[in-house]
């Protein structure tokens, strides 16, 4: 049985529904992703889990138990939130220390478990600080120490890493899975930002008005989105819609606009005539000067229109014969090179029929 | 501002200061002085002061005036009493201004300035005619004092007589002071961040020890402010137990308005004067060293 099981919960603020119909289970040791774009129901999802929000239909259990007459702070769910929401008249220890006070922990044992938690969050040195004398990470550590010291079941995390700076991110990121390994609780993480989504979690659920559009590992979210929406929102991807010209064994062929005919990896349950979505990783297209001929490959040629240069890489936008633009993706490392293409340059685009994702819609 | 030369932005805030500071000077400073000066001296024949060098060629300076506040312990007992009138009223108006405050940060943005207009409501008519309808609801004849010497009754108990008492005057003090405490109390309230409520009670906080580990800590400069504010005046006034306190609710403000005005003892007004300013600045500074800043969040 899952440890935390979400049954077909809805929530309605007037006309507007924030949470549509959504089951999901949770197991225990996982750490969880909700995903989607601000008034998606992310959030909305993870109040009703702490208990600050109440659903107007369904269910949510934890172990087997409905949590609906449970008040918030008998939940042994705990949450870090988006501001860390220290409490500034206590110092870290103090703010540590609260969660067991509200227990009855006896006063030795709160000493331990305080300097354990600092501990685990690299901040030995710090218990006598009052919040405001701590950068925004050292607040962000004292937040989950705080939120971890009584073990709960689950712990909430609402954009934690949203007030940071990229680096600081990028190392609380890392922070954060080594924490999650090391506590084993359940991590339900809510954010916006589908990098940090890939980077953290076990599963991903990516929400959209109140829907989850899909569920899955966090590769094949990528690799394998179910619709437009999830390839849309899930890093940078070549959108094209088409018509299926003709179904072989192994492949089919596609007409798309601006292309002609595109031949892809065949997909279960499709017929010649039906129309659908080619989805296409920039990352998976070559750029290049020379003409492309292999079996195997899709090739067309076409002039750079635009360029992003982002030190590491470049992001070309290739405009094709036919008028398609494909946003293709080639890292700078022609040596003594700044990059490879400028505007104007002639260059051909290739992917293998493997590369190319078919979407129903 | 910035852009201004550092001669002209000081020039400035010497034009936009000097005026109050000047006023100040003339007007606060110089008066305490003057105080501060006759309190050492004696009083002249008909009121005022004694000549300060005498026929003998002596100088009319002495501490006499402060052995005799000193010694005479009927000075210290008014005294005494009204610190424990300004600590009642100040008690009682936090206990009553707290909960008002807090429902006022609480509701609606849109029915805020409403209500807090309401509580200020009471300034826009005179002070000593608010007072003076405390006396026709206190009065014997009121049914305030009807009804409750009517149940005592009941109870065999001898009626009461609640105008002109201690009782009477801290109802005064404590209806005259209240809006001193629920604005303080309001501005801290209002500013405190939802979201530490939210985190306490999903650490476990139900509702009391939301408010007693979390709002009330963090109002405490609220607290203070608004006490010094009730505090200090309610320990000076004599309007209010000139008009509900009678012969028994004397307070210290009546005493120093009876030696200047009646007893034409400027010198011991003076001495009275000083030590309810100390104990006043000292009352305050307390309170503000106890609320001194060094835990507000930067957040």
């Amino acid at each position: 049985m899952a440890l935390l099981e979400i049954r077909n919960v809805s929530r309605r603020f007037g006309d507007f529904t924030a949470v549509d119909n959504v089951s999901l289970s949770i197991e225990a040791g996982e750490f969880f992703t909700l995903l989607g774009p601000s008034g998606c129901g992310k959030t909305t999802l993870l109040r009703m889990i702490a208990g600050f929000d109440l659903p107007d239909e369904g269910q949510i259990l934890l172990d087997g138990v409905d949590l609906v007459g449970t008040a918030p702070e008998r939940r042994p769910v705990h949450t870090v939130f988006q501001s860390y929401a220290l409490f500034p008249h206590m110092t870290v220890a103090g703010n540590i220390a609260f969660p067991l006070k509200m227990a009855n922990t006896p006063p030795a044992e709160i000493k331990a478990k305080v300097a354990a938690a600092l501990d685990d969050v690299r901040l030995g040195g710090f218990a006598t600080r009052y919040p405001h004398e701590l950068s925004g990470g050292q607040r962000q550590r004292v937040a989950i120490a705080r939120a971890l010291v009584t073990h709960p079941k689950v712990l909430l995390l609402d954009e934690p890493l949203s007030a940071l700076d990229a680096k600081l991110r990028e190392q609380m990121q890392i922070e954060l899975i080594n924490l999650q390994k090391e506590v084993g609780i359940t991590f339900i993480y809510v954010t916006h930002d589908q990098g940090e989504a890939l980077a953290l979690s076990h599963r991903i659920a990516v929400m959209n008005r109140g829907n989850v559009e899909q569920l899955d590992e966090p590769d094949r979210i990528y690799s394998f989105p179910r619709n437009r929406f999830v390839a849309d929102f899930i890093g940078t991807c070549n959108l094209y819609d088409g018509k299926i010209e003709s179904v072989n064994t192994e492949s089919m062929t596609l007409a798309l606009a601006g292309f002609g005919a595109v031949r892809i990896a065949k997909v279960e349950g499709v017929d010649a005539g039906g129309v659908g979505l080619l989805a296409l990783r920039p990352e998976k297209i070559r750029i290049s000067a020379a003409d492309v001929d292999a079996v195997g490959e899709n090739s067309f040629k076409g002039v750079v229109k635009e360029l992003l240069y982002l030190g590491d890489v470049t992001v070309y936008v290739v405009e094709t014969v036919g008028g398609a633009l494909v946003k293709t993706l080639l890292a700078n490392s022609g040596a003594g090179r700044i990059r490879f293409f400028e505007v104007g340059d002639a260059v051909s685009v290739a992917w293998h029929v493997d590369a190319g994702h078919f979407l129903h819609e | 501002m910035n852009s201004l030369p550092k001669r002209s932005r000081s020039l400035g805030r010497w034009l936009i200061s000097g005026p109050p500071l000047l006023y100040l000077l003339l007007f606060f400073v110089l008066p305490c002085l003057i105080m501060v000066l006759a309190s050492f001296r004696s009083p002249g024949d008909y009121g005022g002061l004694a000549p300060l060098i005498d026929e003998t060629g002596k100088p009319d300076l002495s501490l006499d005036n402060y052995t005799r506040f000193a010694t005479d312990f009927i000075y210290t007992k008014v005294f005494l009493k009204s610190l424990g009138y300004a600590l009642t009223t100040t008690v009682s108006c936090l206990v009553m201004a707290y909960p008002l405050a807090m429902l006022i940060a609480h509701s609606p943005k849109k029915y805020r300035d409403l209500l807090l207009l309401l509580v200020i409501l009471p300034f826009w008519s005179n002070f000593l005619i608010r007072v003076y309808a405390w006396m026709i609801i206190l009065g014997p004849q009121s049914a305030l004092s009807r009804g409750l010497n009517f149940l005592l009754g009941l109870f065999g108990i001898e009626p009461v007589t609640l105008l002109f008492s201690g009782f009477a005057v801290i109802v005064g003090l404590v209806y005259v002071h209240l809006p001193f405490m629920v604005l303080p109390l309001y501005a801290n309230l209002e500013k405190h961040d939802p979201a530490l409520l939210d985190a306490a009670q999903d650490l476990g906080a139900n509702a009391w020890q939301r408010f007693w580990r979390v709002t009330f800590p963090l109002s405490l400069p609220g607290v203070f402010a608004g006490a010094a504010l009730v505090f200090i005046p309610a320990l000076g006034i004599f309007a209010v137990s000139d008009i509900l306190g009678g012969t028994g609710g004397i307070m210290i403000g009546n005493v120093i308005k009876q030696q200047f005005l009646e007893t034409r003892d400027w010198p011991f007004g003076s001495v009275l004067s000083i030590v309810l300013t100390a104990a006043a600045l000292l009352v305050a500074g307390l309170a503000a060293w106890v609320a001194r800043p060094r835990r507000e969040s930067h957040a």
